[in-house]
């Protein structure tokens, strides 16, 4: 096993897994779609976008036109990692 | 650390070869946790640890001897703690709590990924407190024979300093130190077993509690600890931070560096939510955040602890400093 699928929660992605039961569903879509939209901001070099999607996660374009669920950010840099694609580098100054 | 009070939790007790493990864990048992607590000794090799002498106390002691826990035996964990699940089910057994023993030089980590990633056992259990034992004899240069030491300490909530009766008031104090330096996160107790006792009873403490730590630690960058290139920043910024962009920024510098990132730990102020959240991490292991009930207002501002091996932290502190300003702007609306 990979050792950051562990960070996944029961069901939901360690970002939202445990925040708080009483949120509603809006107010984590619209952090979905936040999210979405940094990572999409993000990965513009590898021209990658990303999706929020209400039920499964976020879903990754690729430039060569194939797409893929995933269901937390974790899984996101998996995928990448699995295409051999550079994930940036949040050490190294933009 | 979650908020999810039927979940059983597994708390790990590690620590290098002889620093008192076993003995820690009799005296806490004989203090009288021993009725609704079960102890997985996970053995490594030959030498039996103490496991009859366990076995007089604990309601339930399941020995693993076919390796270290952190190698081979993930399967072998997954199916001892669903016998105990099923023995607690069958017996009405009012079991509170669960207590791996690893061998000495265990890794912590993939026990916590172990729990969390196996779809049986993250319905009935969650990551309780990483406990460490320092041998107070054996004083800090021990803390650097190996790397797995050094490791152990880090991932530690609790480090209870051992021997302290053999040691003295001077070398406890120098050891004291070194564990500080070395994990600024964890509390320390000498020789407390009322106080380990109490805050196993309690699941390791509230949320509140396990965080409160960050209160007193002082912003900057520390000196090395005496253990290998084990350094720590304490990261404070005042306002509030976007959890989106935090949790991207985390997760992928975990995903990057999370081999030398041996802990993470924070508090910050979502804006969006109007929440104080708390975050923690072993190495790449996170546990769920933690919604705080927090008195403090936003403007108090977000702490932010990395404990790295062989990675500079100023140049986490560069990368936060970068996130911070750019959630210092207006935040755009989705």
């Amino acid at each position: 096993m990979c050792s950051l699928c562990g960070a996944l929660g029961r069901g939901v992605s360690w970002e939202q897994d445990g925040l708080a039961p009483a949120e509603s569903r809006t107010h984590r879509r619209r952090e979905a779609a936040a999210t979405a939209a940094e990572l999409s901001r993000l990965l513009r070099p590898l021209r990658i976008t990303v999706d929020a999607h209400p039920d499964f996660g976020f879903l990754v374009s690729f430039p060569t036109g194939g797409t893929q669920i995933a269901g937390g950010l974790a899984e996101i840099w998996h995928l990448l990692d699995g295409r051999g694609l550079a994930i940036p580098d949040p050490l190294l100054a933009p | 650390m979650s908020d999810a009070p039927d979940l059983l939790p597994v708390h790990v007790l590690t620590g290098p070869l002889g620093s008192g493990k076993s003995t820690l864990l009799n005296r806490v048992l004989r203090g009288g946790l021993a009725p609704d607590t079960a102890v997985i000794v996970n053995e490594f090799g030959q030498a039996g640890l103490d496991g009859t002498f366990i076995q007089e106390d604990a309601e339930e002691v399941l020995v693993m001897d076919n390796g270290c826990v952190c190698c081979t035996l993930r399967a072998d964990l997954v199916d001892t703690l669903m016998r105990l699940a099923a023995l607690r089910d069958a017996r009405g057994w009012p079991l509170r709590r669960v207590v791996v023993e690893t061998s000495g030089i265990s890794d912590p980590v993939p026990l916590l990924h172990t729990l969390r990633a196996d779809t049986r056992l993250r319905d009935r259990f969650r990551a309780g407190a990483v406990l460490c034992t320092v041998d107070a004899q054996a004083g800090p240069a021990a803390l650097a024979e190996r790397p797995e030491y050094a490791a152990q300490l880090a991932a530690a909530d609790i480090a209870v300093l051992t021997k302290t009766d053999l040691a003295g008031g001077a070398a406890t104090q120098a050891l004291a130190a070194a564990v500080a330096g070395a994990n600024p996160l964890a509390a320390q107790l000498r020789g407390e077993d009322a106080a380990l006792q109490a805050r196993l009873a309690a699941g390791a403490g509230t949320p509140e509690a396990a965080f409160r730590i960050l209160d007193a630690l002082p912003a900057g960058p520390a000196a090395a600890a005496p253990a290998h290139g084990v350094r720590h920043v304490v990261l404070r910024y005042p306002g509030p931070l976007s959890w989106p962009a935090f949790a991207i920024w985390l997760t992928q510098l975990l995903h990057l560096h999370g081999d030398r990132i041996l802990r993470t730990k924070g508090v910050l102020f979502d804006r969006d939510r109007g929440a104080w959240i708390g975050v923690h991490g072993v190495r790449r292991f996170l546990h769920p955040p933690v919604h705080l009930q927090s008195g403090k207002p936003p403007e108090s501002g977000s702490c932010l602890v990395f404990i790295t091996d062989g990675l500079d932290p100023a140049r986490i502190a560069q990368s936060y400093r970068r996130l911070w300003s750019a959630c210092a702007e207006p935040a755009t609306q989705p």
